[in-house]
């Protein structure tokens, strides 16, 4: 018999794989999907890589705008969202590289450190919170490639080739930029030992 | 694995609202035309841009690639999602291969003809021989109807256009709208032609301006059918190709006369193209256009916002694009860019020297916006103590 009309799969709706290969087709709706389905992990990541809530927005967008223009180079369809990590990733660090270079040139003033009023759970230890607006104080000083790297493994807990895979480094260069970050903050804070 | 070697992430709690989050898709489904025009001649060309008819009624994934349905009954559609082929093996031996998203309807398949309608997608068809026997394939208002051959039929809705190819046999061509059409096509011969698009699945546009907008349009008022587009099919597919210098030349020379004539669409279209390919004062003037005459469509305030931008960044209007900017607030109130409009407006009157208008606009966005993402560069503004 032939197929009447179809429904979508119970439970999960497209695989990203198959809403990529619409959305490479031009349909809108796909890009929607995707969009829906991906927003909310792609503002979380945006949000502790800058530290603040300003802004992220328009991170957030541009990121996905990217996106869903350069589809064509996503090899592998069901790795969507880790590749859209990268771009956000790589979208936020040259934000950052901008405005310290506009905040050197004296076009853009300084901004004081974040706060993380508006990032952190109501849950979070106090202490917790102390060390991780000190971290991230602390992080405001450094060049952007280190600060990256650094939340990423220690914030994100991104393995070092994931590191590597959102940054677009080699696993050399992630490992490089780690230390020499733990170093830079280690005259600034108590650090642990590492355990990289 | 211990609290220490845990991510420090799990500390963070940053929702995404629904409403910021349509917002957010609201912002980027209206600049991903453009973007995605410029990547549209990257699509393989076989594939056409399809109608995105309701989101329910797609995808069906995790069915085997290829799936053959033997049989079939009048009135019933197939409908294939994005990794998928589907065949279909009529009664008389008649094979049709669906290709990925792909809907057909089998008006009739009982009897002594057979009549299928592609709603959207490629249909291959290979069909036997049959004596007297009409075997008709309908895409928009083109009609393909073989005696016995192998050909395919495409409908690519969004472009409103059909391609037919044949490889075996012969099929005669007719159109239901009177427009010219070859008789016949044979064996090895293609042809393709812009047509209307019949199937009523509404076509969910990137744009905005396919939601409903009028807030006074009743359930059971009838809109107006929007008038047919004044630019050429050349212009849009110079547009969607992202070649906006060439499709501005296309409406360059009568720009000021297709202006009067075009619809909202057009005129946003003929203001992306004037706009990217670097010439302000047309993009604004259909920009304009589309604001004052098309106050309804969902782009209006959009359109009000970058008329202003224009005015402000490269027209020298200073009060012009306050104007605009104040005009986009207006038109959408609930719009995703009202604090952007309502910052630029600050500057706009402190440009223009209008102080004590600018005071009060600042006072009006610090209020508003305490945390925006513009509240540094408009306390600055009007001379601020």
């Amino acid at each position: 018999m032939v197929a009447a009309e179809t429904t979508p799969r119970p439970g999960g709706g497209p695989s990203d794989a198959a809403l990529v290969v619409a959305a490479r087709a031009g349909e809108a709706w796909a890009c929607e999907v995707l969009y829906r389905r991906h927003a909310a992990v792609a503002h979380g990541l945006a949000c502790r890589l800058m530290g603040r809530d300003a802004e992220v927005d328009d991170l957030v967008q541009d990121a996905f705008l990217v996106a869903f223009t350069t589809l064509d180079r996503l090899e592998d369809g069901p790795a969507f969202r880790s590749w859209l990590c990268g771009i956000v990733v790589r979208r936020t660090c040259k934000l950052l590289r901008r405005r310290r270079l506009l905040a050197r040139l004296g076009l853009r003033s300084k901004e004081p450190p974040p706060s993380l009023d508006k990032l952190l759970g109501r849950s979070t230890p106090p202490d917790v919170a102390l060390e991780l607006r000190r971290i991230y104080a602390a992080l405001e000083e450094l060049p952007t490639d280190l600060r990256a790297a650094f939340l990423l493994r220690r914030v994100e807990g991104s393995t070092l080739e994931e590191v590597a895979a959102l940054t677009g480094a080699s696993l050399a260069t992630v490992k490089r930029r780690i230390a020499r970050a733990k170093e830079l903050l280690a005259g600034k804070l108590e650090m642990e030992g590492s355990d990289d | 694995m211990t609290d220490e070697q845990k991510p420090l992430s799990r500390f963070f709690h940053t929702p995404l609202t629904p409403g910021r989050m349509d917002d957010q898709w609201e912002a980027i489904a209206a600049r991903l035309p453009s973007a995605r025009r410029a990547d549209a001649g990257r699509r393989t060309a076989t594939w056409g841009v399809l109608i995105a008819a309701t989101a329910a009624l797609l995808l069906v994934a995790g069915r085997s690639f290829w799936s053959a349905s033997h049989g079939a009954i009048d009135g019933a559609v197939l409908e294939t999602s994005a990794t998928e082929h589907q065949t279909l093996v009529l009664h008389d031996g008649s094979h049709l291969t669906l290709e990925p998203l792909t809907r057909m309807r089998l008006v009739k398949v009982s009897g002594a003809g057979i009549r299928l309608e592609v709603e959207r997608g490629a249909v291959d068809a290979q069909v036997t021989k049959v004596a007297g026997r009409p075997f008709t394939v309908v895409a928009g208002a083109v009609e393909v109807t073989v005696v016995g051959t192998k050909f395919r039929v495409a409908l690519d809705a969004d472009d409103a256009e059909a391609h037919v190819r044949v490889e075996e046999g012969r099929v005669q061509i007719t159109r239901t709208d009177g427009a010219p059409a070859p008789s016949f096509l044979s064996a090895g011969e293609t042809w393709s032609t812009l047509t209307p698009v019949r199937s009523e699945a509404s076509a969910i546009s990137s744009l905005p301006s396919a939601r409903p907008v009028s807030p006074a349009a009743s359930a059971g008022e009838r809109k107006p059918r929007a008038p047919r587009t004044v630019l050429s099919p050349r212009f849009h597919e110079l547009l969607r190709a992202g070649r906006y210098a060439e499709a501005y030349g296309e409406v360059s020379p009568r720009f000021a006369e297709l202006v009067p004539a075009a619809n909202a669409g057009d005129l946003f279209a003929m203001a992306e193209a004037a706009r990217l390919s670097g010439h302000p004062s047309d993009a604004a003037r259909a920009f304009d256009a589309l604001r004052v005459r098309h106050r309804e469509d969902a782009r209006a305030g959009l359109a009000a916002l970058e008329l202003g931008r224009l005015r402000l960044n490269e027209l020298r209007d200073p009060r012009g694009a306050a104007e605009a900017f104040s005009d986009s607030v207006q038109l959408q109130p609930e719009g995703f860019f009202r604090e952007d409009a309502e910052a630029r407006r600050v500057q706009a009157l402190d440009e223009a020297g209008e102080d004590a208008e600018c005071k009060e606009a600042r006072e009006k966005y610090l209020a508003a916006y305490p945390s925006g993402l513009h509240v540094a560069a408009v306390t600055r503004r009007c001379h601020a103590q």
